[in-house]
């Protein structure tokens, strides 16, 4: 009855249960990375440096910050491109193995059988 | 099979079995450990071209799915289709049940289980109190399951755990009333016993809370000096998992996000009184807005910090007003350039105001809030609101105020079974649950700077210094409350207070001649007071005494200071001959910092005490009519409308109303009756009906003969001995010595006042010269004649 009920749960409730548990892990990945975010601000001055508001100072003084604003998104730009490089490439081999995890799931109470059927044939690698 | 029926052989009850042996550590690793072993072999053997490495490989898929199916589906078991009770008791229930079960095995197996240790460590629910009950109920456990089954339906909870079935042996058990009441306990407080483990074990399910990652604040200035300054709640409270039970800060965290989502002005002002929970609310709202999934909070507010300043700590970083000014500018500037920052300002009205710890930076603050450009949540009393609102009207006008009241009884609950883990993690303590429902009760009687939930909180924390083993009961709040505010709360359990007051008339008859009446209607007042049976929305004991000038009424009050108090001097002495205007009334009530000297300021310092307001019927109708709450139900309103209690003193008037009455009575040789009199002090206009029904006993104190007069000189000459008890000197006075002591100390209408004097001019005197003449010295005895008495008076 417990082998019975295993093989049950196997491709039912613990199919599903695991491969939840897999998109949960994936989940607090791309949370961790947080790419919507980055993309959202990605021209954002890196932590609001020279970031505020230069409207009644004099030209130069304006320049200069329209400089240092324009250094300040660009520095940040390519952190976070950096970031989302990083993130992208975590989360596509992640996303990757719990394919394969996925798939083999339901084949993997056959792959005893298997060797079983392997051994008694004598195939060899 | 009978849906309460438990089935031993069901699939479910199987697993569960095979669960507990198979998440066993040991087993584990050894599934793990052949797992490996068969895995590499089969790899191995397969190198060296032997096809029985299949087999080993196989193996080892066989131990992985077996280690799977143990850690994902028998170690935690959902419940089963239907609703029988094999299919919704709890893992560890299931799998220790034997074929059939019976009581005394269901009470043993409940200290298996966690919900089962919860309640038994919660409620002193000893194995032998739960055997004692299990061994009177039948065998069968089908009642068990069906009241279980019942409880589990009240709670809403998913399944039927150790602690439901604890409480359902509980149920079964005939005189579970009279079982429960000798703990202190209701069938109410084991099942919110219950739902509180289950809340609790629902936040240690939770899961991490998605809070934005890496990259949440880049785009987020530096704050350096705010960081300096500040203390960043978000930060503190980033990882807590608690959840808000009171019903109105549900609604309030909305309004907070509500008006931060919107474009109006960004500032919330919280208005409330202290301890109302302003701060947990902030602290809560701090804390859903870090919450990724929080589909109520807008982008923009999503991940903002929420950074408390301190007037105290800035004051003490700059040395003078435009210092603090130009500090708190740059901060707050620091805060709007980052654009992630709430700045909460706890106590606002520190920073609208001038005094200690405090300092008026609203020309700086009042323009910021107008402009909304930077979000401000200010928490302060109603009180201060609106002092500071008819001194500032932009301030007000600037503001969006919300109305924080007190938690009530059951929010408080919630509130201390939230903060209960916290508590104990820090004291490494274990709370009982009495403890919380004590600390509700007596914060409430005796606490009056604080509202709930905060004063219940805090004396919590008190009794967490006070633990009985490590365990904080209900006698450790009732110790944290007596060391904290100096009153005495427990039913009088200790065998030398019982005595004391059993015997009270005659403690009381030690220091007090006759007035045998009064004597006895008070120690009756107060022997109920400590058996716990009177009324504790009133005084211990209110009580007029009247009657003529030095007979005994304000010696009674002493005395019951000394003896119910310990201490002569807890005593509250008021004299209301000083009362006599309307307009007294705001001196009898002024608050302590308006008046120290006040009726309750002097209550406020001593709660337990002896008030002793002396000559009531000199005091205007106004304070009389004051006084009638205080009466009828133990409180007073100060000048600031806080209630203060005067429900731990014994109140005492005293009046010489009638004493002319009282005297003729007495040497006519007849007896005047207490109706007599209080109709005559009613009909004279002296006292209103209202005011003399307010009192308990009314207490008559007849004019002192020759005969009480000689025993209270011989009471005086006692307490002449015991102050020179330390000089070991004794002074005697012969019997002819003291009649002329009664006969020139006898004042029918002053009564044992001139007698007092007496004795000073002639016995003190006597002793005084013989001291200091070296005729009497240490060790030494005086008598003292009646010619030596007439010499000194001469």
């Amino acid at each position: 009855m417990i082998v019975a009920d295993l093989f049950s749960w196997w491709y039912s409730g613990g199919y599903g249960f695991f491969a939840s548990k897999l998109f949960d892990k994936l989940k607090s990945t791309a949370d961790f990375f947080s790419i919507l975010d980055l993309l959202k601000t990605l021209f954002a001055p890196f932590h609001q440096i020279s970031a505020g508001g230069t409207s009644s100072l004099a030209l130069d003084v304006r320049l200069r910050a329209f400089f240092d604003r324009l250094f300040s998104r660009f520095f940040g730009a390519l952190i976070r491109i950096f970031l989302i490089l990083v993130g992208l490439v975590a989360l596509l081999v992640e996303f990757g193995i719990i394919l394969v995890l996925i798939l083999a799931w339901p084949f993997l109470p056959l792959v005893p059988f298997l060797c079983v059927f392997l051994y008694l044939n004598g195939v060899l690698i | 099979m009978n849906e309460n029926t438990f089935n031993y052989f069901s699939l479910r009850a199987r697993k569960a079995r095979l669960g507990n042996v198979l998440n066993n550590f040991f087993i584990n690793f050894l599934l793990v450990l052949c797992g490996f072993v068969t895995a590499l072999s089969g790899l191995y053997f397969l190198y060296l071209k032997n096809p029985l490495g299949w087999l080993g490989f196989g193996a080892a898929v066989v131990f992985l799915i077996i280690f799977l199916y143990a850690r994902l589906e028998l170690k935690k078991l959902k419940n089963g289709k239907t609703e029988n009770i094999t299919d919704i008791l709890s893992h560890n229930v299931i799998s220790n049940l034997s074929k059939n079960p019976t009581a005394k095995e269901i009470a043993k197996m409940v200290y298996k289980t966690r919900s089962g240790v919860f309640l038994a460590s919660r409620f002193r629910l000893t194995p032998e109190k739960l055997d004692f009950i299990a061994a009177s109920l039948p065998d069968d456990p089908t009642e068990i399951f069906k009241t279980a089954r019942e409880i589990r339906s009240e709670i809403g909870a998913a399944q039927v755990s150790g602690g439901f079935l604890a409480l359902a042996l509980i149920l079964n058990y005939p005189d579970y009333e009279k079982f429960l009441g000798e703990m202190k306990l209701e069938k109410k407080d084991l099942i919110e016993g219950l739902t509180w483990y289950s809340y609790l074990y629902g936040l240690a399910k939770k899961t991490r809370r998605r809070d934005g990652g890496i990259g949440r604040d880049l785009a987020f200035g530096y704050i350096p000096e705010l960081s300096k300054y500040g203390r960043n709640i978000s930060l503190e409270r980033g990882n807590y998992k608690t959840q808000i039970h009171q019903n109105q800060h549900r609604e309030i965290i909305d309004k907070i996000i509500e008006t931060f989502n919107s474009g109006g002005r960004q500032n919330i002002a919280l208005i409330g009184p202290e301890g109302s929970g302003r701060t947990t609310i902030v602290e809560a709202f701090a804390e859903e807005i870090l919450d990724a999934d929080n589909k109520k909070v807008s982008g923009n507010l999503k991940y903002r910090q929420v950074f408390m300043l301190d007037s105290g700590t800035l004051i003490s970083a700059a040395g003078n007003r435009g210092e603090i000014e130009g500090l708190v500018n740059e901060v707050l500037s620091e805060a709007y350039s980052a654009k992630n920052i709430i700045i909460y300002l706890d106590n606002a009205h520190l920073f609208f105001e001038e005094g200690t710890g405090s300092v008026d930076i609203s020309n700086l603050l009042i323009p910021i809030l107008e402009k909304g450009g930077l979000r401000i949540i200010l928490t302060m009393n109603e009180q201060k609101y609106l002092e500071i609102s008819s001194r500032k009207p932009s301030l007000a006008n600037a503001l969006n105020k919300i109305m924080v009241k007190p938690a009530n009884e059951a929010e408080t609950m919630k509130v201390m079974e939230d903060k209960v883990p916290y508590l104990e993690y820090n004291y490494k303590i274990t709370f009982e649950y009495l403890a919380l429902k004590e600390a509700y009760k007596l914060s409430e009687r005796y606490v009056h700077d604080l509202e709930m939930p905060g004063k219940a909180l805090n004396l919590l924390e008190a009794a967490a210094k006070y633990p009985e083993g490590r365990f904080v009961t209900a006698d450790s709040v009732n110790r944290a409350i007596e060391e904290t505010n100096g009153v005495k709360v427990g039913v009088t359990e200790d065998k030398e207070d019982r005595e004391k007051l059993l015997n009270l008339e005659s403690l009381i008859h030690e220091r007090m001649i006759n007035q045998v009446g009064a004597v006895k209607t008070v120690s009756d007042a107060l022997r109920r007071a400590a058996a716990g049976v009177r009324n504790e929305s009133r005084p211990i004991g209110t009580f007029l005494f009247l009657g003529p000038t030095g007979v005994g009424k304000t010696e009674l009050a002493k005395a019951l200071a000394e003896v119910y108090f310990s201490k002569e001097s807890e005593i509250v002495r008021v004299d209301l001959n000083e009362y006599v205007k309307a307009g007294d009334v705001e001196r009898l009530i002024a608050t302590g910092e308006e008046d120290e000297n006040s009726l309750v300021a002097k209550i406020s310092k001593r709660p337990f005490s002896v008030v002793l307001l002396d000559e009531v019927e000199k005091a205007s109708p106004e304070v009389l009519t004051t006084l009638l709450q205080l009466l009828d139900e133990g409180i007073l309103r100060d000048s600031k409308n806080k209630e203060i209690s005067f429900r731990d003193a014994i109140v005492i008037m005293t009046s010489n109303a009638g004493a002319d009455k009282i005297r003729a009575a007495i040497q006519s040789g007849g007896e005047l009756k207490k109706e007599e009199l209080t109709e005559e002090l009613i009909k004279s206009g002296i006292f209103k009906p209202e005011f003399l029904n307010r009192f308990d006993e009314i207490c008559i104190f007849s004019p002192l003969g020759k005969t009480e007069l000689r025993e209270i000189a011989k009471l005086m000459i006692k307490s002449t001995n015991k102050t020179l008890t330390s000089q070991k000197i004794e002074v005697e006075v012969e019997d002819a010595g003291l009649d002329v002591l009664v006969e020139k100390g006898y004042d029918p209408v002053m009564g044992a006042r001139p007698m007092r004097r007496i004795v000073q001019k002639t016995v003190e005197n006597i002793v005084a010269k013989a001291v200091l003449s070296g005729e009497l010295s240490s060790g030494g005895k005086l008598k003292i004649s009646a010619s030596d008495i007439l010499a000194s008076l001469e």
